[in-house]
């Protein structure tokens, strides 16, 4: 019933004037203009006919959902108005204090006033395009609700079932329960289990932190109180000795591993993203189970591409750590002639805006 | 240590830095990426604990969490 009160109001509506690509479709970007990865991908699609329309938060050109008539909204960006079959692909990201986020400030604005500007605009950027995701006849890349699956113990359990090796985890609160799994692996290190932020320590309120992978000794927690774990959950894995550590990027029937060697220096050993600029990242081979376990594992959850991180072991054993379903991957783009925004556009084209496109099955 | 895990980040970030400055030069063989602050110079989008920068240097942070 949806899509034939849609066609109607696209019939009723008047002349398509958006720029539509192939198969009939629009394709809407959630995210900044100014994103490396988005205009990478979206020139390829260019060149193969599909003109994306960037619904930027950062540098915002007048839009409209209008749901005035019954059945379908009419969604316009800038001087286009989309017909009611889209692909959206979500590339937002609201990360303050770097350039993912706002930094204009209104003349006589007061730093809080901008601040709280700048929440409020965040929050309601975040509506519209949860708003979109919402839509009939929607297609998402990556949906939004699969941010929910993205917690690493959740996906190193589907992982496994993939055939896939995985680090030993614990999440708790219990001092004792963390002592327990320290006594079977003493080599332990201590993550984020949401991955959020809080203020730093020496400035409150402006930037913030991100807590990284941290090595910790049974000898630590011996010497901690109970108290100092019960109040939040607490992620241990066993710490795998590295040879060296892979980000893969993954698309639907495309992969490109590259590897880092992580273990070059002390202050990246365990978390390589403390010296990501410093590193040098090589194109690599990977076996074809972890090949075939990433697709399957794009399958499960539902996404059309991710970055996927392991340890590669002294023994060559590959081990998976987590998949970011939108991390970046625009530096290692380059290192390969933008095989992967190629990649990764030539895949959205093939699913979504070729003559006998179907979808994601 | 009111909260375990803050407690660790306090420290790690702290060695971290220090790690940093000490190793810096050998790694990068002193070809002028040596100067490490809470702005490192190949990144205009610091990140995180400071020291996450984009390799192209180029507005690109260099993120590992989703934006969620």
């Amino acid at each position: 019933m949806v899509a034939d009160d849609c066609a109607s109001l696209d019939t009723a509506s008047g002349p398509h004037v958006g720029h539509q690509g192939s198969n009939g479709r629009d394709m809407v970007v959630l995210g900044q203009s100014r994103d490396p990865q988005i205009g990478a991908v979206l020139e390829r699609l260019s060149h193969r006919g599909v003109h994306a329309h960037v619904l930027d938060y950062y540098a915002p050109a007048p839009f409209a959902l209008d749901f005035s008539a019954p059945g379908c909204p009419r969604i316009r960006i800038g001087d286009a108005v989309l017909g009611s079959d889209i692909v959206v692909w979500d590339r937002s990201k609201f990360f303050s204090n770097t350039s993912y986020y706002f930094d204009d400030a209104a003349p006589g604005e007061t730093v809080d006033d901008t601040r709280r500007r700048h929440q409020l605009q965040e929050v309601e950027w975040r509506g519209a395009y949860q708003l979109l995701a919402t839509l009939p006849h929607v297609a998402f890349l990556n949906h939004p609700v699969q941010r929910n699956a993205m917690l690493k113990p959740v996906q190193q359990m589907i992982a496994q079932e993939l055939g896939l090796k995985t680090p030993p985890s614990l999440v708790t609160n219990d001092k004792k329960a963390i002592e327990a799994f320290l006594g079977i692996h003493p080599r332990a290190v201590l993550k984020s289990l949401s991955g959020g932020r809080f203020a730093r320590l020496d400035e409150p309120g402006a930037r913030t932190d991100m807590l990284m992978t941290m090595q910790v000794a049974p000898q630590d927690v011996e010497a901690a109180d109970a108290s100092a774990f019960i109040r939040a959950p607490h992620f241990f894995q066993e710490n795998i000795p590295k040879a060296f550590e892979v980000r893969l990027f993954a698309y639907r029937g495309g992969a490109h591993p590259f590897s880092v060697d992580s273990q070059k220096a002390r202050f990246t050993s365990t978390d390589w993203r403390h010296g990501a600029s410093v590193l040098e990242w090589r194109p690599c081979l990977a076996p074809s189970h972890v090949l075939d376990a990433v697709q399957m594992f794009l399958n499960r959850f539902e996404l059309f591409y991710g970055s996927f991180d392991f340890i590669v072991t002294p023994e060559g054993e590959w081990v998976f750590l987590e998949c970011n379903r939108d991390g970046q991957w625009a530096w290692l783009d380059r290192l390969v002639d933008h095989a992967l925004s190629n990649g990764l556009a030539d895949a959205i084209f093939d699913t979504w805006f070729n003559e006998n496109s179907k979808g994601v099955d | 240590m009111y909260l375990f895990m803050l407690a660790r980040h306090d420290l790690d970030r702290a060695e971290t830095h220090v790690l940093l400055e000490a190793e810096i030069d050998a790694v990068t063989g002193g070809d002028g990426v040596a100067s490490i602050s809470d702005d490192p110079p190949a990144c205009d989008s610091t990140m995180c604990n400071c020291m996450v920068v984009t390799p192209g240097g180029d507005g690109e942070p260099m993120m590992d969490c989703d934006g969620g």
